[in-house]
């Protein structure tokens, strides 16, 4: 039998610690960490939680009776261990106000907003890439200079603003659409519409800007020079160069996704998490506040770990720790 | 062998009499519509090329050399419009649609390009790109197979794996190599290299041009050889034609054209070229600056530049040549330039001084990574021991990757040495008695590319003041009248002063940079790679004013070069370095007449030069590209 440190040794040695992803992933559960640290100390420093529960002029009894019940006269580090395998299990508590667990209140109001944010997703991210690919072949002409104006008054359009004047027109003046809820198809179209708008017009910004940088290399010309169907330099040169390019800003919106739409969930009273964390910051319902800072920061995470991955599968010069 | 200026291989005659030409073209027009008017960037050229034929174009930036060969096969970007004709085997390239182009672009017409790495896609592997242009070929059997002959006929070492490789794992000549063999898939009739070995070093360079000429020569195969450089030209091609400002101005076999130019412009260039044989010698300047692509002017174009130039020139534009053999564009063609080349007036100083820099076994390493617990180095300078005297021209010469600048570096004070050390004036550097900034106000340091040096939004004047504040209290008049003698002396007068950076050539950027240097009056000047970006004409304007201004302040200077030939113009004394070490050093006449280090004479015998020595033919160095260093260091041990 091998002595512990041996055993250790030889995993290593079978993980090649320098890789690519060894270093990505171990950077990805360190930042998990952290985030679960800050927001146990966000918490605890955001005031006694008897007091917050009891109120203010609480019985000294009762309070004793409560930190002993939940654990609170323990010493911190205590606390902090026994928080920290509740949260990896998946349990947050229970809600200050609905007394129901979090866990249960996250995952009712989940569907509700992925079902919003990931056609959102898929409609700004192709239609995005297409227009800017568009806007990039016909640089410095009108349908550049149009999709660019489009683009700039979409995305410094405040959602907040154009959500209203939706609502305006299509419930109150022509009474086509529903304002608010999430029950039928047609429930989703005003609150597409807005986020789309916005999100849309950041794909064909970064696509469009990078299609012309890459059109601008040399090794397309190189192909182009040896007669290479204009097709082929397309979809086998330069659309996996802009991928690699795309997937930047891709890291950041997908990790929002689950966030959803703050502004735009709550003018349209989407039964969603975006509304759930305003009014639970409203109710001061710290557990369930607690709790979704939580899943919004580890679902950022994830996502940047899932970019780090693909720009290590797409990009050989990353996979490969070339230095130049 | 290779033919040199004195000593040509017995080529075949490429003129007009009896043969055909392969590509023929006629009153090639090609303008730039731009926000600020239209460009002519070339104006009206003419060329005949032969079968198997390796012509020369020269000429300096923005000449039109690069944009009238990318127009022959429709590569320009949309707001270039072509006129004229470019006849191959009957077809008018130029005006054939954009599909009917693409089936004689790789087959009939193959191009390779500057700076091979940034030609391949760099998240591609090897096999992909050869893959692509098979494609064409519509033949997709046995690709790999075929993939692999091509490498080893390029000779590329285990073709097989290297097939696996992405270009960032290639130095630049394999990679130039590649994109040679994704170019001759096709078996075209004619070759356009734009530029091919500008972006890598003399000893990789000499081996792509003899790989040019054997293809060349073995498959019938006509090349466009597309360069500023007057010595690579004189190397392999047959006949040369000289560009400026859109036009061919001297059109000729090699050997004559070079020996004995016909235009003054041509002789120019030549002139302005440091000779290896002369050293510290003042080199020939062509006054003033290339026309600018948007400028016309009524008479010849290089009137107001041209020594000779006449009445008539001043109203009358020459015409172009009608096919004649030799031909220049001009009404008053020049007889031989034998007498200008030795009469070349020498800056030479008497050197008894003490040593002011002292350099003692440094050595400058850089961590790799941890490998099984022990920590890896590199050395990019390895045990360096050298001194420079007072007044002293001090130069280090080595290829890419050999440790120069990090030296450089170093020497400034900016890069902390392993071990070792380095005494300027009798202070350690890097002791704790050492103090940098009054060290930066005796040392400074001129870089390659000055637009990187210089502040894009400050005026010249302004940044030519700023090391009067760092270093001295002067008043604000003081200041201005100090910086402004200081740009006088550098040669920028009165009405370059208050532009900023882009409204300057890129000589006269390197001139603002160097009066930023010198307006301390620093002791000692660092100059890496000072003249590399530059064409040759305007190269020999600044090494003039380097070497006026070294004499006349009595300032010690260090100078960083790849290009032996400059070294030679402006040293006193060289040392040669190879992967971190000096391998040899010595007076300048010594190492270039007699160097006893096996890599001094193979770097001295891979330089492109316009010879005049009947004995000497250039050398092309064993083994593979990229491993000469390598090999050397092996034997060196």
């Amino acid at each position: 039998m091998a002595s512990p440190v041996t055993m250790v040794r030889r995993l290593f040695a079978f993980i090649d610690t320098r890789s690519y992803f060894f270093v990505k992933l171990i950077r990805a559960i360190i930042t998990a960490f952290l985030i679960l640290v800050i927001s146990f100390l966000m918490i605890r420093s955001s005031g006694n939680p008897a007091q917050i529960y009891l109120g203010e002029e609480a019985m000294p009894e009762a309070v004793e009776y409560f930190n002993k019940k939940w654990g609170l006269d323990k010493p911190i580090s205590i606390q902090f261990v026994s928080y920290f395998s509740r949260a990896i299990k998946g349990d947050f508590g229970h809600s200050l106000i609905k007394s129901r667990p979090v866990y249960q209140i996250i995952m009712d109001r989940l569907p509700a907003t992925l079902s919003l944010m990931i056609p959102a997703a898929i409609i700004s991210i192709v239609f995005g890439v297409f227009l800017g690919m568009t806007a990039s072949a016909h640089r410095k002409k009108m349908t550049d200079t149009g999709i660019l104006v489009a683009s700039t008054l979409g995305f410094s359009l405040p959602n907040f603003f154009f959500g209203v004047l939706l609502i305006f027109f299509f419930s109150i003046v022509l009474g086509w659409l529903p304002a608010s809820g999430n029950n039928t198809i047609s429930h989703y179209i005003m609150p597409l519409i807005a986020i789309v708008t916005a999100d849309l017009a950041i794909f064909t910004r970064f696509s469009r800007a990078a299609f012309i940088d890459i059109y601008e290399q040399h090794y397309i010309t190189g192909f182009r020079s040896l007669g290479v169907r204009e097709s082929r330099i397309f979809f086998f040169q330069a659309l996996p160069n802009a991928a690699n390019a795309l997937l930047t800003i891709g890291g950041f919106y997908i990790g929002s996704l689950v966030s959803g739409a703050i502004v735009t969930e709550t003018i349209f009273a989407w039964p969603g998490l975006g509304s759930l964390l305003i009014s639970s910051v409203k109710a001061r319902d710290f557990p369930l506040v607690q709790g979704l800072i939580l899943l919004f920061g580890i679902s950022i995470v994830v996502a940047n770990l899932a970019i780090d991955f693909l720009y290590g599968i797409l990009d050989p010069r990353i996979r490969k720790g070339a230095t130049t | 062998m290779i033919p040199t200026l004195m000593n040509p291989c017995p080529s075949e005659d490429f003129s007009s009499d009896g043969r055909a030409p392969l590509l023929s073209i006629k009153d090639l027009e090609v303008n730039f519509e731009t926000i600020n008017g239209s460009i002519r960037a070339v104006r009206g050229l003419s060329l005949d090329l032969y079968a198997g034929e390796i012509l020369g174009i020269v000429g300096e930036t923005g000449s039109g050399k690069s944009v009238a060969c990318k127009s022959i096969t429709q590569l320009l970007p949309q707001n270039a419009s072509v006129k004229g004709s470019a006849l191959f085997q009957g077809v008018d390239l130029i005006k054939l649609r954009p599909g009917q182009i693409r089936s004689f672009r790789g087959d009939a017409i193959s191009m390779i390009f500057q700076d091979p790495q940034s030609c391949l896609n760099p998240i591609k592997t090897i096999f992909s790109h050869l893959k692509e242009v098979f494609q064409k070929q519509g033949n997709r059997k046995d690709l790999k197979q075929k993939a692999q002959q091509q490498l080893t006929a390029m000779q590329i070492n285990s073709p097989g794996k290297r097939l696996r490789d992405y270009p960032f794992q290639f130095s630049g000549g394999m990679a130039q190599r590649v994109q040679i063999a994704m170019a001759m898939w096709g078996q075209p009739d004619i070759l356009i290299a734009d530029e091919p070995t500008t972006a890598l070093d003399v000893t990789i360079q000499a081996k792509i041009l003899n790989d040019l000429k054997t293809l060349s020569q073995k498959n019938k195969m006509a090349v466009i050889l597309v360069t500023h450089d007057l010595g690579v030209v004189a190397e392999i091609c047959d006949r040369i034609a000289v560009m400026y400002h859109g036009k061919i101005v001297e059109l000729g076999e090699t050997r004559q054209t070079l020996s004995s130019p016909e235009h003054p412009y041509t002789r120019a260039l030549l002139a302005s070229i440091p000779v290896i044989g002369q050293p510290k010698a003042l080199l020939e300047t062509i006054k003033g600056e290339s026309l600018a692509a948007n400028m016309e002017i009524s008479g010849c174009d290089f009137e107001p530049r041209c020594g000779y130039a006449q009445e008539k020139c001043r109203s009358v534009a020459p015409l172009p040549g009608k096919g004649e053999k030799h031909f220049a564009r001009c009404f008053y063609p020049l007889p031989g330039m034998k007498k200008t080349l030795t009469e070349k007036k020498a800056i030479v100083r008497e050197m008894n001084t003490p040593a002011v820099l002292r350099v003692e076994n440094l050595t400058c390493r850089f961590k790799l990574g941890q490998e099984s617990g022990e920590k890896e180095f590199f050395s990019a300078v390895d045990n360096v021991s050298f001194s420079i005297k007072k007044g002293e021209i001090f130069g280090i010469v080595g290829e890419s990757g050999s440790g120069k600048s990090t030296l450089a570096k170093s020497i400034m004070g900016l890069t902390p040495p392993f071990s070792g050390s380095i005494q300027f004036k009798h202070q350690y550097l890097f002791s704790k008695e050492w103090n940098f900034k009054s060290y930066a106000a005796n040392v400074q340091y001129v870089f390659q590319d000055p637009l990187g040096a210089l502040d894009p939004r400050m005026p010249i004047i302004s940044q030519v003041m700023e090391p009067l504040e760092i270093h001295g209290n002067l008043g604000k008049a003081e200041k201005i009248k100090k910086a402004t003698e200081i740009l006088a002396q550098c040669g920028l007068n009165h009405s370059f002063i208050h532009r900023k950076p882009y409204n300057l050539s890129g000589g006269q950027r390197q001139r603002a940079v160097l009066a930023r240097a010198l307006i301390n009056n620093p002791e000692f000047l660092i100059c890496d790679e000072p003249v590399s970006a530059m064409d040759v004409s305007v190269q020999a304007q600044i090494l003039n004013l380097l070497k006026r201004l070294a004499h006349e302040k009595n300032m010690t200077v260090l100078i960083i070069s790849h290009d032996l030939s400059v070294m030679n113009n402006m040293c006193d004394r060289i040392g040669v370095m190879l992967a971190g070490r000096i391998v040899e050093q010595g007076t300048v006449e010594r190492i270039f007449n007699a160097p006893t280090h096996p890599y001094t004479q193979l770097l001295m015998s891979a330089i492109p030069r316009i010879r005049r020595n009947r004995q000497t033919t250039a050398v092309t160095p064993p083994g593979e590209v990229g491993g000469i260093q390598d090999e050397l260091l092996f034997k060196v041990g």
